[in-house]
C-alpha cells in the first residue's frame, strides 16, 4: 500500500531471483528452442513493464504501444543494414526515434478517457500502416531481412545464450529505472493522478507534463525492445508491431496484475507461452485472447499478482516472500 | 507562508461565469486582504463553489479577471496558481483514496517542487529527506497519523477533510480556499476546525471560507461576503450582514416584516 521514496531494490529475494535468471542458460544449454522462447519472453517482458508504467500506474490508456515497438525495430534495422551503423548507436537511435514518435503523439494527452484511448489506438494503426506501405524503407509486408547480430564491446551475440544475457541486462536496467521512478515524488504524483486528476491539478501537479513524461519514457522502452527484437531475430515484419501485439501486451499487464511490476513479467511469460501453444489456432487465437481478457477483467481484476498477494497474506509472516518489490 | 504585507492577496474584478443560459457568477468584485479570514455565504446555488472553481482555474472565466498577490492569473493553469500560492479544498473531500495519508499530503509538494523525471532519477537524498520531514510535520500539525500503510480512503470523514487541508497547506500557500470545511463534522470536530483555521491564519495564510454553518462563520470571519444568484448582495461584519434587508430576503424569501 504505502510506497516509500527511494526504497531499496536489492533485497535477498530480488537478488536471488536475478541470480536464478543468470543461471537459467546453464540449465537450458542444449535446448536452443527454449532459450529462443525465453529470449522472446524477455523482449515482451520489457514491453509489459513499459506498459505497466504508463497504463498500470499512470492510468493512461496507451493502446498503440506496439507501434512504438516497431519504430525501434525498423529504426535499428534500417540504420544497421542500409547505413552501416554499429549496434549500440542504432540501439540508442531506436529509442530516440520512438521518443520522437511519442512527442508527435503527445498533443492528444489533452483528450479525455475514451477519446484519448481511441487516438492512441489509431496512432498505432497509422504506424502499422506505415510499416506496411513504406516499402522503400521497411520492405513492406514481405518483411525486413538480414539484420545483423548485435556487437557490443567487440563481442557479437550470435548464440541465443549470449543474447539472453544482453536481454536480461536490459530488463534489469529497465526494472531498476521504473522501480526508482515509482519510489520517488514523481511516482507519488503519477499514482495520485490516476486516482483524482482534478485534485492533482489544484494541488500543484502539472498533470499534462506527468502524462507526457510517462508516454515518452514508455516509448523509449518500446523502442529499445524493438531494436533488441530486430537484432535477435534478424527479421522483422509489420504484424509484429500491429494492433494485435498492442492487445497482447495489454493482456500481459491485465493478466499479471495492474500496478505490479513482477505481475507484468509473469503476464509476459504466461501470454507468450499461450501464444506458442495456440499458434495452431491461427486467426482464431485473437478470439481466445479477447474472451480471456474479458474474463480476467471480470473475475480477477487484480490479476495474478493479486492472487499471489492474497495467498501470501494467508501464510505465516515468516514464510512470505519479500512482499514483491513493488506492492501498492 | 506569505509575509504579513497588507493589501489584497486575492482580487477578482468583474468575474463572471455563464453556463448555457445560466449565470452562475455575475460580475463579481472581491478584494481579500492579507491576514483575513473571509467568509463567503449564500443560499444553495448562489455561485460560491463556482467562484472557487474560477479562482483556482478549474473553470475558464466568461469574463473578468483574477489576481493573486497582484499577479493576473486569469489564464493560468490550476497547477500554476497552486505554485503562485493558492491552495484549496473541496466540498466533498477529493483525496486519493488508495494512497496513504503521507502520499496524499506529499502530492501538494508539487506546488513548490514540480515532480520530474530528472528528480526521480537523480534527486538528492537530502532533498527527499527534507520533503519527507515536511510531509510528516504537516500530518502532525493536522493531527493525522504519520506512519503508514493505511489507505486514506479508510480514514474517517473528518480526517479526510483535514488531509485535504494538509495537501493544500504543504506548499505554503498565501491564500487557502476552504469549501464548506464544517459540513458533515460533529460539534467537537467543528470546534477543532475553528481552532485550526485560526492557527493557519496566525501562520500567515489568508483564508477564504465558504460555509453554511453561520455560527462558525460569524465567530471566525471579520468580513463576510454574501452571494445570491452569482452577485454580491452584501459585504461587511457579521452584525452588518445580519441586519442587511437584502440578506434577509435572500435567505428567507420576500416577506414584509421579515425578522431574523
Amino acid at each position: 500500500m504505502a510506497i516509500v521514496w527511494r526504497r531499496r531494490f536489492w533485497t535477498r529475494s530480488s537478488g536471488a531471483i536475478v541470480a536464478a535468471l543468470v543461471a537459467v542458460p546453464l540449465l537450458l544449454a542444449n535446448s536452443p528452442y527454449y532459450l529462443f522462447l525465453l529470449n522472446t519472453i524477455a523482449v515482451f517482458a520489457m514491453l509489459a513493464l513499459g506498459l505497466q508504467l504508463v497504463l498500470g500506474y499512470g492510468g493512461i490508456l496507451q493502446l498503440g504501444y506496439a507501434g512504438f515497438f516497431g519504430l525501434g525495430g525498423y529504426t535499428s534495422a534500417i540504420l544497421t543494414v542500409h547505413h552501416g551503423w554499429p549496434f549500440p548507436a542504432a540501439f540508442v537511435a531506436a529509442m530516440v526515434v520512438a521518443v520522437v514518435g511519442a512527442v508527435i503523439m503527445s498533443p492528444i494527452v489533452r483528450l479525455r478517457d475514451v477519446n484519448f484511448a481511441m487516438a492512441t489506438f489509431v496512432f498505432g494503426l497509422i504506424l502499422e500502416l506505415v510499416y506496411n506501405q513504406w516499402s522503400g524503407m521497411t520492405n513492406g509486408p514481405i518483411g525486413f531481412r538480414g539484420i545483423p547480430a548485435p556487437t557490443l564491446f567487440g563481442l557479437t551475440a550470435r548464440e541465443p545464450e549470449h543474447y539472453y544475457y544482453l536481454l536480461l541486462a536490459a530488463l534489469v536496467v529497465e526494472y531498476l529505472l521504473i522501480f526508482r521512478l515509482l519510489h520517488s515524488p514523481f511516482g507519488t504524483a503519477l499514482r495520485a493522478m490516476r486516482e483524482n486528476e482534478t485534485a492533482c491539478r489544484t494541488a500543484g501537479v502539472d498533470v499534462t507534463r506527468v502524462k507526457v513524461t510517462l508516454l515518452l519514457v514508455s516509448s523509449a522502452i518500446a523502442g529499445a525492445a524493438g531494436s533488441l527484437l530486430a537484432h535477435m531475430n534478424g527479421f522483422i515484419s509489420p504484424p509484429t508491431f500491429g494492433w494485435a501485439t498492442s492487445v497482447a501486451i495489454l493482456m500481459m499487464v491485465v493478466l499479471g496484475g495492474v500496478r505490479s511490476l513482477p505481475g507484468a513479467i509473469v503476464g509476459a511469460v504466461v501470454i507468450r507461452l499461450v501464444v506458442e501453444q495456440t499458434s495452431v489456432l491461427g486467426q482464431y487465437s485473437n478470439i481466445v485472447f479477447g474472451v480471456a481478457l474479458v474474463l480476467f477483467m471480470a473475475f480477477l481484476p487484480t490479476g495474478l499478482a493479486g492472487v499471489a498477494s492474497r495467498l501470501s497474506a494467508r501464510l505465516p509472516a515468516g514464510a512470505r516472500l519479500g512482499a514483491g518489490p513493488v506492492s501498492s | 507562508m506569505s509575509s504579513s504585507v497588507s493589501g489584497p492577496v486575492l482580487e477578482t474584478a468583474g468575474l463572471s461565469k455563464r453556463f448555457e443560459g445560466l449565470v452562475a457568477v455575475d460580475a463579481l468584485d472581491l478584494r481579500i486582504d492579507a491576514g483575513e479570514i473571509r467568509g463567503v455565504v449564500g443560499p444553495n446555488g448562489a455561485g460560491k463553489t463556482t467562484m472557487f472553481n474560477l479562482v483556482s482555474g478549474l473553470y475558464r472565466v466568461s469574463g473578468g479577471r483574477v489576481r493573486l498577490r497582484g499577479r493576473d492569473v486569469t489564464e493560468a493553469a490550476p497547477h500554476l496558481r497552486a505554485a503562485a500560492g493558492l491552495g484549496r479544498t473541496y466540498q466533498t473531500p477529493q483525496i486519493f483514496p488508495d494512497l496513504s495519508a503521507f502520499d496524499n499530503v506529499a502530492v501538494g509538494l508539487g506546488a513548490i517542487r514540480p515532480p520530474s523525471l530528472r528528480d526521480a532519477l537523480l534527486g538528492r537524498r537530502r532533498d527527499w529527506d527534507q520533503m519527507r520531514t515536511r510531509v510528516e510535520e504537516t500530518l502532525d500539525f493536522l493531527g493525522l497519523p504519520t506512519g503508514g500503510a493505511v489507505a486514506a480512503g479508510s480514514l474517517s470523514f473528518g480526517e479526510q477533510k483535514r488531509l485535504e487541508i494538509g495537501r493544500a497547506l504543504i506548499g505554503g500557500p498565501s491564500v487557502l480556499l476552504l469549501d464548506e470545511p464544517a459540513a458533515g463534522l460533529n460539534r467537537s470536530e467543528i470546534d477543532r476546525l475553528a481552532e485550526l483555521v485560526q492557527t493557519i491564519r496566525a501562520r500567515g495564510v489568508t483564508v477564504v471560507l465558504i460555509e453554511h454553518n453561520m455560527k462558525l462563520v460569524m465567530g471566525l470571519c471579520g468580513v463576510i461576503t454574501v452571494l445570491d444568484f452569482g452577485r454580491k448582495i452584501a459585504e461587511g461584519t457579521a452584525d452588518e450582514v445580519r441586519r442587511d434587508p437584502r440578506v434577509i430576503t435572500a435567505y428567507l424569501g420576500r416577506s414584509d416584516g421579515a425578522r431574523v
